[in-house]
């Protein structure tokens, strides 16, 4: 058995991009992540990340390793992360690490989207 | 009820993480863990695991032996390396490692095993020893807990916690009482509570438009932990229309400040 996920990339509008991902996401799947997010990076005008977890059942600590260079990343150039959709199980990850309280969160993409409009 | 246990050998490889993890999470189901605490133990286990392959085995030629195990009242699990990885350690120098770690709560610093936060946190207790095939052994037990740990204390508070693109401009003065607040130093991850309590009491007790400052001039480092508390006295103060200051910070709390993003919610002085 090995890890199953999946990931999707949308661009809302130029400067919003959106990733869902899903499943289990371990060491073997944060490439693919890492891969989904590059060219987001790269792209100047985008300002605002949203990674929609709403299907994520698992990330272990590479992932969460991973979260915390995005956001520092994206916050050193006056961009942010937020995340959406969180479960239970994420939630208590991300809070062990102090994380939940720096990154926004919604309880879905959709008021993500909503909320960073201003 | 009679103790089960289960024994398995597995190749060492990451591909089977995912194996692994669910076995343990499903045997600690079985065991009669709430499903948070299933949660929970499947990460330490997920950790444990590729501990075991990346430093302490080599890939797909070593095999790493498990056991897993619980009775009426706990459960555990072991794991074992050979120790041929390409960064090996003692038990010596992995204690030592993940003692240090464990005062910086780095759960995100997995190099050099660093499963400190979440085995001091999430398990009663855990041995590291000497490995019957010339590696290291790890092993954890856990009283078994049939109900779920309360949800965490910040999550309420940091939903939708805007970050705004500007500090605030300097005409916007807060009309309530100023009222500084000097931290000690952190020691250990464990006292970061009994720091912020009065600080928390403080905040929630303040009026309207209060200006709180905080001195960090004998914090010497913070980590993840502390941060998240200043956010939610961040959030207490700010829902009252009123500001936080951090001030005397040093340059490292300054860093980390701004890498993640307070720096630019409240204002920092010299």
């Amino acid at each position: 058995m090995v890890s199953t996920y999946s990931l999707s990339t949308e661009i809302i509008r130029t400067s919003f991009g959106l990733i869902h991902a899903g499943g289990e996401i371990d060491q073997t799947g944060l490439p693919d992540l890492e891969n989904a997010v590059k060219p987001l990076l790269g792209n100047p005008a985008l300002k605002i990340l949203v990674l929609d977890c709403a299907a994520l059942t698992f990330i272990n600590s590479k992932v969460v390793g991973y979260l915390v260079y995005l956001h520092t990343t994206l916050a050193k150039s006056g961009r942010k992360l937020i995340l959406a959709g969180l479960n239970e199980t994420l939630t208590d990850i991300l809070s062990l690490v102090g994380l939940i309280t720096i990154l926004p969160h919604y309880e879905t993409w959709e008021q993500a989207v909503e909320n960073s409009k201003s | 009820m009679n103790r089960q246990t289960f024994q398995f050998t597995v190749p060492a490889t990451l591909r089977l993480s995912a194996m692994v993890r669910n076995i343990a999470e499903e045997i600690f189901c079985m065991a009669g863990f709430s499903k948070s605490w299933c949660s929970r133990l499947k990460l330490v286990v997920d950790e444990l695991f590729m501990n075991a392959v990346k430093y302490g085995s080599t890939e797909m030629k070593s095999k790493v032996e498990i056991e897993i195990f619980y009775d009426d009242t706990d459960a555990g699990f072991m794991i074992s390396d050979d120790g041929t990885g390409t960064q090996p350690m003692s038990v010596k120098e992995l204690r030592a490692t993940i003692a240090a770690n464990a005062d910086h709560n780095q759960i995100t610093s997995t190099h050099g095993r660093g499963l400190a936060l979440i085995a001091n946190l999430w398990t009663d207790g855990f041995t590291i020893d000497q490995g019957p095939q010339g590696g290291i052994r790890v092993s954890f037990t856990k009283k078994i807990v049939t109900t779920n740990p309360p949800p965490p204390p910040l999550t309420e508070l940091a939903v939708g916690m805007h970050v705004p693109a500007q500090p605030p401009a300097a005409e916007e003065k807060p009309k309530g009482p100023a009222v500084t607040v000097r931290l000690q130093a952190l020691s250990d991850q464990y006292n970061i509570e009994e720091l912020f309590t009065p600080v928390f009491e403080r905040a929630q007790s303040m009026p309207e438009g209060s200006a709180l400052t905080l001195d960090l001039s004998e914090v010497d480092y913070i980590n993840s932990t502390f941060v998240g508390h200043l956010a939610q006295v961040y959030n207490v103060l700010s829902k009252k229309h009123g500001t936080v200051t951090l001030a005397k910070a040093n340059k490292e709390v300054r860093d980390v400040l701004d890498i993640v993003g307070l720096g630019r919610v409240m204002t920092l002085t010299a």
